[in-house]
């Protein structure tokens, strides 16, 4: 009994993989995503629905419900399909097979750009012209190898579908009877909940390291969560702790009235514990410090410094997502004398006395004081393409206090930092 | 003691800076600054502009270079004298001529060999002793600049408001006083102007071939190295006053100027007793005799005096030696058998005559020797000769190399400058654009116009981008603006040499040219002139090649024994094609503008070609004298001389002056100037601003004239003639030149088309139309083609006799794909081991031939075997023919091959045919593609180009073909003209400013167009409306230009 097989092509392929997905499901069970579509067996449907072109038709109206540009193919073939589909991209409509798929190019087979050339110029422009020419003329002069490009040609093409579409996550959810104001009570019915998914995701021979947490409150507003990990861990007392982290960063105002939480799916890490002392704090254990730093001074304010690659006011940024990076070596490379920076933040507001162009005193609301010494001005400025900026510097000798930096901003004076 | 900016650097040093050498002049001049210096990588490319600018303004120049070493940094050297500048040239010239272009650097004992009169610095953050300071070794390298330059050296202090270099400065301050070496201020300026350095980070990202937003820390930290004042460098160095007063000490060390530069002319070898001017006299007699022998008594004696004017005139001047040399070269051209034709004002000489430099009588034609060589006037003589193209040129070259030596002799330099297109590819790469929107973008700067100030802009938003909203395309537009004309890199000037008595290399750096064997000097051909640096220009001309193969050719099959300068005069075939426009092929007439015109002004003899080659030039359109010569020479209006005494020189071009001649005469005439205040009064004229010199002269002028009695109003039109024609004319020289190869070219067209139709083809690319347009031309002057065939053609044009008619055979030459050494393999061996049998028997006899060739030739109807297959079938039976197999398989294969029938396969006919030959070879012997439609055309009205020739003023018709030229002359105003192509000939086409913008996407995109217009007086369509030709796509070579 023959086979069909039915492919959309979308121009928004990656944006609306679900949606796709979601559409193809109501055909098939068996599908594959493919870079710019998708492509599912409806082999059997002709007994429910019609011929193919009726199932095409049937796919179509699917995705115009939901909204979804594309075109649309079933053929006997999948290379067939794929051709068809892909020949029409972004109009939706149907095309039929198989007459129309002889009048389609030949650069649509997948052929060397040279071979293509000499076909041009021998006149051979459609494939219904390269069926027309004996196949082992062919052969002769490309190779075994044609054979394929034949086959498909003739829509006999071998390709097999390879599913790969697979649930990516696992969920978990609890509605409460009242709303319930304070998130700790919670958490022995999440340590619960977590439990339920993490035995789930085991079972399956995987792990998570991003949790989708989300809590529908009394006010019948969403809140939502999103708590990764830079490994992927199982552990329930970890991800409770981390996930207390985060939600008391960021409370919800009022009471919680149910709770959603999904797990991704991601290989487990081998690891092997115990055997050797590590030379650096356990992951998990920096995981948390870090979180409990968010939680002391906000977010915004703990991460990894990067050097950054960009003239900017501030060459350096916050990397919030990264872990740092451990040097276990113990090779001493020549060490230069490094003067260690302390940035402020914010950046403390300073008066500043100029007399004769000479930068003289400078109070602060920490201190007061002479300027010694001082260098500068230090000048920088750039993205004059954009959004351009400028910064003046000196740095500062405050008499009985120390090294600083010190920034004008307009009118105003700033120290930024200081010296070590 | 005010600051002297001793270290800046210009766009010379090629995307390093942001300003060109003027625009650091300039500003440096705003700010009050007396003396900069120009110190640019590598190269001393912009000095002699940085020089003669600075002079200007009042400022003086320093010339120097920054030197890479072998660690990248850069060591800028100073000349203090001529020997310093000497050492300097000839170290940029080791170090550039000793390894391949763009990978030089001087190591440490190239810098000691050098270094005496040299006075060095220890440079900025890309200087050697930043990068010695931070690899921790500054304390022995400064020990080694002191022991090289001694109390040369001094360490350079800059300061731009950035911490790490202050750093830097402070370790320099401690080395210095360490090993007492001296220490001076300076900004090392990379632009003259604050706003300059958005330029210069543009140019940073060309260079590292990086985006604006992803060059990170390439780009400048901020803007600070532009021009500072006195004042600026005070405040910056208060702490070191010093160092900035030391500057005017520094500069008051270096004493050079390229003032200096004294250029001598290579001697020429001398027996004893003789001396070059003996010498030079010698020879001229002897020559003067052999070229003069059919010459009258009253001749003789006007010779001899023109002879000891010009020799004595030459003697003063100190050129005896120049002029024997180039009569050497062409010499050498001739005992080589290579044409050579000397042009432009040498044609003036009667020395440069009979050295057989030029070959134009100065005598016969009343030529003046003072637009040449004048007595008073401190202008070089400048000798162009024109040779044939390719290997005949280069021959020449060589020898002039072998002659003089490598460091002897270099072509001058080319520099090449950022315009429309690539300013817009290289500033939207920098800006990001990817290769969708840089094709889009660039489609928009067509090849015949480069948009300025706003225009891009215009452009943009007819385009629908507006970049109002868009910060990025607003920064891209106006980087656009600034980075034209800015120097992208060197090139090669067509064909100037400068040849010097001393080492070359000691005058100007020598450095290798893209071309091997080639050397450039980093001077360009107006830097020479403004140096006074006698250069002699071998020029490649296409036409010579061609008029050279056309005489062996009709050798060879006419039995005629033609030279150059022996082709019969006067005959009524050559101007009757020629006052017909009908010109395609014929030297400097074939234009668009020459065919539109010679209908009207109708050459009858050969002066009135000398003028037509004059007068379709910018200067006579724009100076309203070719309307006026038209109308004299149509007797529309009366000839004008304005005053009786100029009538003797005017009469030969109607009253209205053309050449450059003609004006020094009128001087001369009119107001007794001599020769050389002509010569004067013609340079002051050609200059746009009026001067001190001009006014004087011009004073001279009005006397004179007052003194022969010539009216007051007179003087006055005459004085306005006289300013207005300065700036256009052309030497009557140049002109005679030129129009003896036109004549000789139209000679050879009309008399033997087949042989000058096969020299022109196998010289091509030159003139102005496409090899397609050539072959339809021929044809339609009834000259039959045969195709191409493996076994018969050559691999360049053959001409075939056929029952006493000539046909042309289509060389290998143009079957496009296939290499020279290929094709010329094939022939060899077919004349070797005769015919090929069929494809297998081509690849087994010349195995180097590779898959794509056999496919071009097959396509390209080069393997139909006496028409025993059909184009395809040759291809399918090559694609089976090119399976490798082994020895065992050859035979049967082959036999197999033959066997093979390829039904399934169309025969290429019709258009599918001529687009076949037009995509494979450029050109194609069957019927235009117009002709394929012509039933349908003629259906709807529209007309060929030969009926369109029947319109009558004030009709409007439709005409349709293939666009093979789309020109926007400079000086018409943006006016575009169009000519389209077909069957029966051409067609041409104004299309005014405002229709042009409104068709203007149809116009640039489309290779075939119906034009809609209304004919007018001047015998072209004023076009109304333009709409594609559908249904036809086939490849159109068309000939876009400003």
């Amino acid at each position: 009994m023959s086979r069909s097989y039915a492919c959309i092509v979308s121009p928004n392929a990656k944006e609306d993989k679900e949606a796709l997905v979601s559409v193809a499901h109501q055909f098939a069970y068996s599908m594959e995503v493919l870079e710019d579509g998708i492509l599912f067996d409806v082999s059997g449907l002709e007994r429910l629905i019609g011929k193919r072109s009726l199932i095409a038709r049937k796919i179509l109206e699917e995705l115009q419900k939901h909204n979804l540009p594309g075109s649309v193919a079933v053929a006997e073939t999948i290379e067939t399909a794929t051709l068809l589909a892909r020949r029409n991209d972004g109009v939706s409509n149907v095309v039929h097979s198989p007459d129309t798929f002889q009048k389609l190019p030949l650069s649509d087979l997948p052929i060397e750009r040279d071979t293509l050339n000499v076909f041009t110029d021998l006149g051979v422009r459609r494939i219904e012209d390269l069926i027309e020419i004996p196949r082992e003329e062919l052969i002769g002069r490309y190779g075994r190898e044609f054979e394929e490009i034949i086959d498909i040609a003739e829509q006999k093409g071998s390709a097999v579908l390879t599913p790969n579409v697979k649930e990516s996550e696992a969920s978990w959810s609890y509605l409460l009877d009242s709303p319930v104001e304070d998130f700790e009570q919670l958490i022995f019915l999440l340590n619960h909940g977590l439990d339920n998914l993490f035995v789930r995701i085991a079972h399956i021979g995987l792990s998570t390291e991003q949790l989708d947490l989300s809590f529908e409150l009394s006010n019948r507003i969403k809140r939502n969560y999103e708590i990764k990990t830079s490994f992927p861990t199982l552990e329930r007392s970890f991800w409770l702790k981390l996930i207390n982290l985060r939600v008391s960063l960021d409370p919800p105002e009022t009471g919680i009235k149910a709770v959603n939480v999904i797990a991704h799916f991601a290989k487990p890490r081998p690891s092997q514990t115990g055997l050797y002392a590590v030379s650096r704090p356990e992951p998990q254990s920096l995981l948390l410090t870090v979180n409990k730093l968010k939680k002391l001074v906000g977010e915004e304010n703990v991460g990894v410094p990067m050097i950054l690659d960009q003239r900017a006011a501030e060459a350096f940024a916050l990397d919030a997502e990264a872990m740092p990076i451990g040097r276990e070596s113990l090779e001493s490379e020549p060490t230069k004398p490094i003067i260690a920076f302390s940035y402020f933040r914010p950046p403390i507001r300073a008066e500043v006395l100029v007399r004769k162009g000479r930068l003289v005193f400078i109070r602060t609301r920490y201190f007061s004081g002479h300027v010694i010494e001082y260098s500068g001005i230090w000048r920088a400025n750039s993205k004059w393409w954009e959004n351009s900026w400028e910064t003046q510097e000196w740095d500062v000798e405050v008499e009985a206090q120390g090294v600083y930096r010190l920034c004008k901003a307009g009118h105003e004076w700033f120290l930024i930092g200081e010296y070590d | 003691m005010s600051f002297c900016e001793l270290h800046t650097r210009s766009a010379f040093s090629f995307l390093s800076s942001g300003s060109q050498p003027e625009g650091l002049i300039d500003r440096a001049a705003a700010l009050g600054l007396h003396t900069v210096a120009l110190l640019d990588r590598d190269t001393v490319s912009g000095a002699v502009r940085f020089h003669f600018e600075a002079k200007e303004k009042g400022i003086r120049p320093i010339i120097g270079s920054e030197i890479t070493l072998e660690d990248g940094s850069l060591l800028p050297l100073v000349p203090i004298d001529l020997n310093g500048y000497q050492n300097l040239s000839r170290l940029i010239t080791t170090v550039k001529l000793r390894n391949k272009k763009g990978e030089h650097f001087a190591t440490r004992k190239d810098i000691e060999q050098h270094s005496e009169n040299l006075l060095c610095y220890t440079g900025g953050a890309d200087g050697f002793m930043h990068n010695s300071i931070k690899a921790g070794r500054g304390q022995a390298d400064l020990a080694w600049l002191k022991y090289v330059f001694e109390d040369r050296l001094y360490v350079e202090l800059q300061r731009h408001h950035l911490r790490s270099e202050e750093a830097i400065n402070q370790s320099l301050l401690g080395l210095a006083h360490k090993l007492k070496v001296p220490f001076f201020a300076s900004n090392g300026p990379y632009y003259a102007d604050k706003c300059d350095r958005q330029l210069f980070d543009v140019f940073t990202c060309i260079k590292n071939h990086c985006t604006i937003y992803d060059a990170g820390k390439l780009l400048s930290e901020n803007g600070e190295r532009y021009l500072k004042t006195h004042e600026q460098m005070t405040a910056l160095f208060e702490d070191h006053p010093h160092a900035v007063d030391i500057t005017s000490e520094i500069a008051s060390r270096i004493k050079f100027s390229l003032d200096e530069l004294s250029y001598n002319f290579p001697d020429y070898p001398l027996l004893p007793g003789e001396t070059m001017d003996s010498l030079l006299r010698k020879k001229v007699e002897q020559r003067t005799i052999e070229r003069y022998r059919k010459s009258n008594k009253a001749t003789r004696l006007q010779i001899q005096a023109r002879l000891d004017k010009e020799l004595r005139i030459i003697k003063t001047k100190k050129l005896a030696g120049y002029f024997l040399i180039v009569g050497d070269i062409s010499d050498f051209c001739k005992n080589e058998g290579i044409l050579s034709q000397g042009r432009g004002s040498a044609a003036n000489s009667i020395v440069c005559y009979s050295l057989g430099i030029t070959a134009v009588d100065p005598i016969e034609h009343k030529l003046l020797f003072e637009r040449f060589l004048s007595e008073k006037y401190e202008q070089y003589p400048d000798i162009d000769i024109d040779l044939p193209s390719g290997d005949d040129r280069e021959k020449v070259i060589q020898h002039v190399y072998e002659i003089y030596g490598r460091r002897g002799s270099g072509m001058t330099a080319n520099v090449i400058c950022y315009r429309g297109k690539s300013a817009v590819r290289e500033v939207g790469k920098a800006f990001g654009f990817g290769t969708d929107v840089l094709d889009r973008l660039s489609k928009l700067v067509s090849h015949y116009e480069t948009f300025q100030g706003d225009e891009l802009k215009a452009r943009l938003k007819e385009e629908g981008v507006d970049t109002a909203s868009n910060i990025r395309l607003q920064k891209f537009v106006e980087m656009y603006g600034r980075i034209l004309d800015y120097p992208r890199h060197l090139g090669q000037h067509s064909g100037g040499m400068v040849i010097s008595l001393d080492r070359l290399d000691g005058i100007v750096p020598l450095e290798p040219a893209s071309m091997e064997n080639r050397t450039i000097i980093q001077w360009d051909k107006d830097d020479c002139e403004r140096l006074k640096i006698v250069k002699v220009d071998l020029l490649g001309l296409g036409m010579m090649a061609v008029l050279r193969d056309s005489i062996e050719l009709i050798r060879e099959h006419d039995g005629e024994d033609l030279d150059l300068y022996k082709v019969p005069s006067n005959d009524p075939k050559v101007y009757e094609a020629i006052q017909k426009g009908d010109t395609i092929g014929m030297f400097q007439v074939e234009s668009r503008a020459q065919i539109a015109f010679l209908p009207k002004s109708k050459p009858r003899n050969f002066y009135d070609i000398v003028v037509q080659v004059a007068i379709i030039r910018p200067g006579p359109v724009v100076g309203n004298m070719l309307n006026a010569y038209i109308n004299r020479r149509q007797g529309l209006e009366p000839i004008d001389y304005i005053h009786e005494r100029l009538k003797p020189t005017l009469e030969r071009t109607l009253g209205v002056p053309l050449f450059q001649e003609q004006l020094l005469k009128i001087a001369m005439d009119i107001a007794d100037f001599t020769g050389s205040e002509a010569e004067e009064l013609r340079r002051a004229m050609g200059f746009k601003r009026p001067d001190r010199k001009m006014e004087k002269i011009g004073k001279n002028l009005r006397d004179g004239m007052t003194r022969n009695g010539i009216p007051a109003d007179v003087q006055e039109r005459i004085v306005d003639y006289v300013k207005a024609f300065a700036n256009y004319g052309f030497p009557e020289s140049h002109a005679f030149s030129f129009a003896l190869l036109a004549y000789a070219s139209a000679y050879f067209i009309v008399h033997h088309r087949a042989c000058f139709m096969v020299a022109m083809f196998n010289n091509y690319p030159l003139g102005f139309y496409s090899a397609a347009t050539l072959v339809k031309d021929a044809q339609r002057h009834g000259l039959h083609f045969r195709p191409l065939d493996i076994n018969r053609s050559q691999y360049i044009f053959t001409v075939e006799d056929d029952d006493g008619e000539q046909c042309v055979r289509l060389g290998l030459r143009y079957v496009r794909g296939l290499r020279q050494e290929i094709g010329e393999a094939v022939i060899e061996e077919r004349e070797k081991d005769g015919e090929f049998a069929s494809v297998e028997d081509l690849i087994r006899r010349v195995p180097a031939i590779n898959k794509r060739e056999v496919r071009a030739l097959s396509i390209a109807g080069a393997l139909n075997f006496d028409g025993t297959v059909h184009r395809r079938e040759a291809l399918w039976h090559s694609e089976l023919a090119l399976q490798p197999t082994g020895d065992l398989f050859d035979e049967s294969l082959s036999d197999n091959a033959k066997k093979q029938e390829a039904p399934f396969l169309k025969k290429l006919k019709g258009i599918e045919l001529v687009d076949a030959d037009l995509r494979k070879t450029g050109i194609s012997i069957g019927k235009h593609p117009m002709a394929f439609l012509r039933d349908e055309l003629s259906s709807h009205g529209i007309l060929s180009a030969m009926q369109s020739r029947e319109l009558v003023t004030g009709d409007i018709a439709s005409v349709a073909g293939a666009v093979i030229v789309r020109q926007r002359p400079m000086t018409a105003k943006n006016v575009v003209f169009i000519t389209l192509e077909d069957e029966t000939g051409q067609s041409n086409f104004v299309v005014m400013p405002d229709v042009f913008e409104r068709y203007r996407a149809v116009i640039n995109q489309n290779d075939y167009l119906i034009i809609r217009g209304i004919f007018e007086d001047r015998g072209m369509l004023k076009a109304i409306h333009f709409k594609p030709v559908l249904n036809i796509d086939t490849e159109v070579i068309s000939h876009d230009f400003r």
